[in-house]
């Protein structure tokens, strides 16, 4: 069986749907967790109060910071999510490069963390727009950060930047050299096809340190 | 007797109140953020259990496990898991976990799975110890 590239395209596409959605899954589950403990640890407290023992007020207090704290992160989390899936709803659309990436930034932070890999996204004088589809743009832009996280040492901060280069809009990783598979990197079949898909190019020098992703329209 | 607990999970704040609502329950909980530190400290404490997060920074629950288990065999580890699906848990108890719990966990019965690994670890400790002292015994003819 010969796999088309509108084949892969869906692979890598459902592909990334399910990776973003198992991270978005474990962090929920961690903030549900904080807020089970929280909930039992309400019910301890009440418990000691109906056999008479003393509860501070500010432990209370604690309590319902923490609850507050942790609803509010469950909510972002969610925001974060109905925005992601709702990146597949126009098949081409104006998207503005540098929030776009701030996004995927914001939805793998968890797995960045994980992996003890530090992003800093530089701020863009003005923005730098593309028009194109931005549920496959967000796919290529994770790959991209998947692929400088494995290939550059992460001692240091890998710095992103956006601008209007001469030849398109671009995004440009940058970090110190010498991560575990430098040498190992390269594009795959539908990492490939993704460009493709996209119109865009990518040039890989993370044997130096770099990489860029140029988009072919404004 | 008090079981002596291990507690290592990365969210700080779910580590803080959990130990919180151990030690109201009698059990001596220690706790440390990083799977690195939890097996430096295994190196110069004995505890009757680990329960740690699956998924974690720098090195994932099942190493961890792994190099627990290497340094400490008669420690038992119960794994939190984030994941909808017993395969995971499964897995775990492969590589020599005492048991899994699914977040978000029921401190009852974690409790429970704590006393159970409790008296798990005192079997293999009192086993290992007879064998010991028999060993010793017919080494000097007895």
């Amino acid at each position: 069986m010969t796999i088309t590239d509108e084949q892969l395209l869906a692979m890598e596409g459902v592909g990334f749907f399910g990776e973003i959605s198992a991270s978005i899954s474990h962090e929920f589950k961690n903030v549900l967790a904080i807020l089970n403990e929280n909930t039992g640890l309400l019910d301890d407290l009440a418990r000691m109060i109906e056999r008479g023992v003393p509860v501070p007020p500010e432990r209370l207090v604690r309590l319902s910071r923490s609850l507050s704290r942790n609803i509010e992160r469950a909510d972002g989390i969610v925001k974060n999510m109905n925005r992601f899936s709702h990146s597949a709803d126009q098949p081409s659309e104006a998207v503005d490069l540098h929030e776009a990436v701030a996004f995927v930034a914001r939805l793998g932070a968890r797995i960045f963390d994980m992996k003890g890999a530090r992003f800093e996204l530089e701020t863009t004088s003005s923005p730098v727009k593309v028009r194109t589809n931005r549920f496959f743009l967000e796919n290529l832009v994770w790959r991209c950060m998947l692929k400088v996280m494995d290939a550059l040492n992460l001692d240091s901060a890998i710095h992103i930047f956006v601008d209007a280069s001469e030849e398109g809009p671009r995004i440009r990783f940058a970090g110190s050299p010498g991560g575990e598979k430098a040498s190992e990197a390269k594009l795959t079949p539908r990492e490939e096809v993704l460009l493709q898909m996209l119109g865009a190019r990518v040039e890989l020098n993370l044997e130096s340190g770099g990489m860029s992703v140029f988009f072919g329209s404004t | 007797m008090t079981e002596k607990v291990l507690l290592v999970d990365d969210e700080e704040e779910f580590l803080e109140i959990m130990a919180e609502r151990m030690r109201a329950r009698d059990i001596d909980v220690t706790t440390t953020t990083s799977a690195q530190e939890a097996i430096k400290m295994i190196d110069n404490n004995m505890y009757d259990a680990v329960v740690m997060d699956f998924m974690m920074p720098e090195i994932n629950g099942l190493e961890a496990l792994k190099t627990i288990r290497e340094k400490n065999p008669e420690t038992q580890i119960i794994l939190l898991t984030g994941y909808a699906t017993i395969d995971k848990g499964v897995e775990a108890i492969k590589a020599g976990a005492y048991d899994f719990i699914e977040k978000p966990a029921d401190l009852d019965e974690l409790s429970e799975k704590i006393k159970q690994a409790h008296h798990k670890k005192t079997v293999i400790v009192d086993k290992r110890d007879k064998e010991m002292v028999l060993n010793m015994l017919r080494k000097f003819g007895f």
